[in-house]
């Protein structure tokens, strides 16, 4: 199978500061993934772990200071923006946002199809907008002419959806789609996404911290920590039994909708971010409850163990794992 | 759960609404409508709902925090203070109701940011917290009593030194919760504190919640929507709706038996691992406040709405002890 999305060595670095006293943050380091022809892949992992960094740079909003991104075996080209062309859209966190509230929502629409010249009448464009809509689960007519007020939060990002499927891309890219939206909702976006994928053929790269959707919706899984992705595999694999111990400290920390799920043990809160970026070696040597001498010094490589990457020590020749 | 269970806070057919003027005409805002609550001491109370339901001026009322354009309409809110009898706070004075706060009852915000002044060290912050709480205590005093709560809390010793931005997120709403705890309030009011947080942090500022309510053995009250710090955390749940609590129960009760068409939707969504069975969200969107449909607030999404449900808001039954549910479906036994 051919990859729709192939990801090299991405690696995004902005630097802080002034002349004299420069930092560099490597927001992304070394993170190689792939996306095939219709799947759900997700990128996971808390606040500034890398994951939108990654998505910006293969949207085209940011560039990368090292590694390939290719898309049907094309590069990518971040300054002609010729991507958004060519079948790959983006959905954002926040419905409310990406709508102006002064503006009626159909004229977003409108705009795309003629920015991408995608009909030549109006009545074609309508019955375009129509058929997206009711992919979604809406219509033109009760959608035309209203204000982004008008809507809740679920249609809203419904519509967003919509949109971007207007071109009939081939890559959904969805930065945290479901965060700004009602738990009782948020499964209609989901679903969505599952839908496309299986009747469409739509590739969607799924940018969460909701590890509990993304087992719900996806195939496959990229852990990300501090800029590196430390596990990825089938969402069975690395959600039903993680590896590596940031992957299992994240999973059991996501409060289950279960009274007889509760914890019973206790988390150790890390007291600065920054120090774990600049840290050598593994990142996560500072909180690891399985942590060696050898983690503190060298950066683990990452290592495949039964299909999965795991970049872990624990798991080298010598290493029992966990 | 059992044994003698004290009072500490009661609502009577609470009604508070927000009257906006718009352009001439009068808009009203049926944020909490009728709600009947009776709440413990020692224990965890959860609210749960969807954005715009009123949950959040819920807790504004309870806090007996009244700012226009919102209006207590109807009702009576009764804390019982030092185990005496109850008082109707919403009768008191400005300057006593000020008393009570922090003191007696805190709030817990959400956006930690807002709550702390960003010019000044915390220790300020401490103690203009304190001075204006307690009065004429002299500094060290104070401030004893704050380092013995940081530490036991597990906060980093120096961040009395520290300015806000300094602090990590879920840092400052630790800080945040230990200013709220500082007094060993009896109530302490949370409104989504731990919703804009990483999941690990979370669990920590959670876990910080639980230890302090298991050892001042005071009551927590928590709005989120996030049904899974629910299941973790509250003894007990409240499940609103259009401005009304539709159903009530233990944890327990609410996750394992739900019986209101609105909270069967509510936990069949919720995915889970291990578990990748369809699941499908609560049909329709919520109502408008300013607008609630007629009869239950519900039956426009509900797929077991009755003629009756169009015209009458149902009273509650309760199918067990600590139980409560409005539904029509419920007293015809027809349901669930």
């Amino acid at each position: 199978m051919d990859k729709l999305l192939d990801v090299n060595g991405l690696t995004k670095q902005y630097s802080q500061g002034n002349v004299l006293a420069r930092v560099t943050l490597t927001a992304a380091d070394q993170v190689s993934f792939h996306i095939n022809p219709a799947e759900i892949f997700t990128l996971a992992g808390e606040s500034g772990c890398g994951k939108t960094t990654t998505a910006k740079v293969v949207i085209g909003f940011e560039e990368a200071t090292s590694g390939t991104v290719l898309h049907k075996g094309k590069p990518q080209t971040p300054k002609k923006k010729a991507w958004l062309t060519e079948g790959i859209q983006a959905i954002f966190q926040d419905p409310f946002s990406t709508f102006n509230p002064l503006r009626t929502v159909d004229r977003y629409f409108f705009e795309t199809i003629q920015n991408l010249k995608l009909t030549i009448s109006k009545q074609q464009a309508i019955e375009l907008i129509d058929e997206k809509l009711r992919l979604v689960g809406l219509s033109y007519q009760e959608f035309a002419g209203k204000y982004p007020n008008e809507f809740s939060g679920g249609q809203l990002q419904r519509i967003s959806i919509a949109r971007a499927l207007l071109s009939n891309p081939t890559l959904l890219i969805a930065d945290e789609p479901v965060s700004m939206v009602d738990a009782s909702l948020r499964m209609s976006i989901v679903n969505l996404f599952k839908k496309l994928r299986d009747e469409l053929g739509v590739s969607i790269l799924y940018i969460t911290h909701d590890l509990a959707t993304a087992y719900y919706v996806s195939d496959r899984i990229a852990i990300m920590f501090r800029g590196s992705i430390v596990e990825m595999g089938t969402v069975e694999q690395v959600l039903m039994n993680p590896r590596h111990p940031y992957s299992r400290l994240l999973r059991d920390s996501i409060p289950q909708a279960d009274p007889k799920l509760r914890w019973s043990d206790t988390v150790t809160l890390t007291e600065l971010e920054h120090e774990e970026y600049l840290r050598k070696g593994c990142k996560f040597a500072g909180r690891c409850p399985k942590v060696m001498d050898i983690c503190k010094r060298v950066v683990p490589a990452d290592i495949v163990v039964d299909d999965v990457l795991v970049k872990c020590h624990l798991y080298n020749e010598s290493g029992a794992g966990l | 759960m059992t044994g003698k269970k004290q009072v500490i806070l009661r609502t009577e057919q609470l009604k508070a609404f927000y009257i906006l003027e718009v352009g001439g005409a009068q808009k009203i805002v049926k944020a909490v409508n009728d709600v009947d609550l009776t709440i413990y001491e020692n224990e965890i109370y959860g609210i749960a709902g969807e954005s715009g339901c009123g949950k959040t001026t819920l807790l504004k009322v309870l806090f007996n925090d009244f700012v226009p354009p919102l209006r207590l309409i109807g009702g009576k809110i009764y804390y019982r203070i030092n185990r005496e009898e109850e008082v109707d706070v919403t009768t008191l004075s400005p300057e006593e109701v000020r008393q009570l706060r922090m003191v007696y009852i805190s709030y817990v915000p959400q956006g930690s940011m807002s709550a702390l002044n960003p010019v000044l060290r915390l220790r300020e912050t401490y103690e203009d917290f304190i001075s204006s709480h307690l009065g004429d205590q002299s500094r060290e005093e104070i401030f004893e009593l704050a380092h013995r709560q940081i530490m036991a809390l597990g906060l980093p010793k120096n961040i009395l030194d520290l300015y806000p931005h300094q602090l990590s997120g879920g840092m400052r709403q630790r800080v945040t919760i230990a200013l709220a705890s500082l007094l060993k309030p009896r109530i302490m009011i949370g409104d989504e504190p731990t919703t804009a947080l990483d999941v690990v942090v979370q669990r920590g500022v959670i876990q910080m919640l639980k230890t302090i309510q298991e050892s001042y053995k005071n009551t927590i009250i928590l709005v989120t929507h996030d049904m899974g710090v629910h299941a973790n955390i509250a003894d007990r749940i409240g499940i609103m709706y259009a401005g009304r609590i539709v159903e009530e129960g233990t944890t327990e009760q609410i996750f394992d038996q739900p019986l209101h068409p609105y909270t069967q939707f509510l936990i069949n969504s919720l995915p889970k691992f291990g578990d990748k069975n369809m699941r499908s969200s609560v049909p329709g969107s919520p109502p408008s406040l300013a607008d609630v449909p007629t009869g239950c607030p519900f039956h426009p999404r509900c797929p077991h709405a009755h003629e009756i449900c169009t015209q009458q808001m149902p009273s509650f039954s309760y199918p067990k002890e600590d139980h409560r549910v409005a539904c029509w479906l419920i007293d015809e036994g027809t349901h669930g």
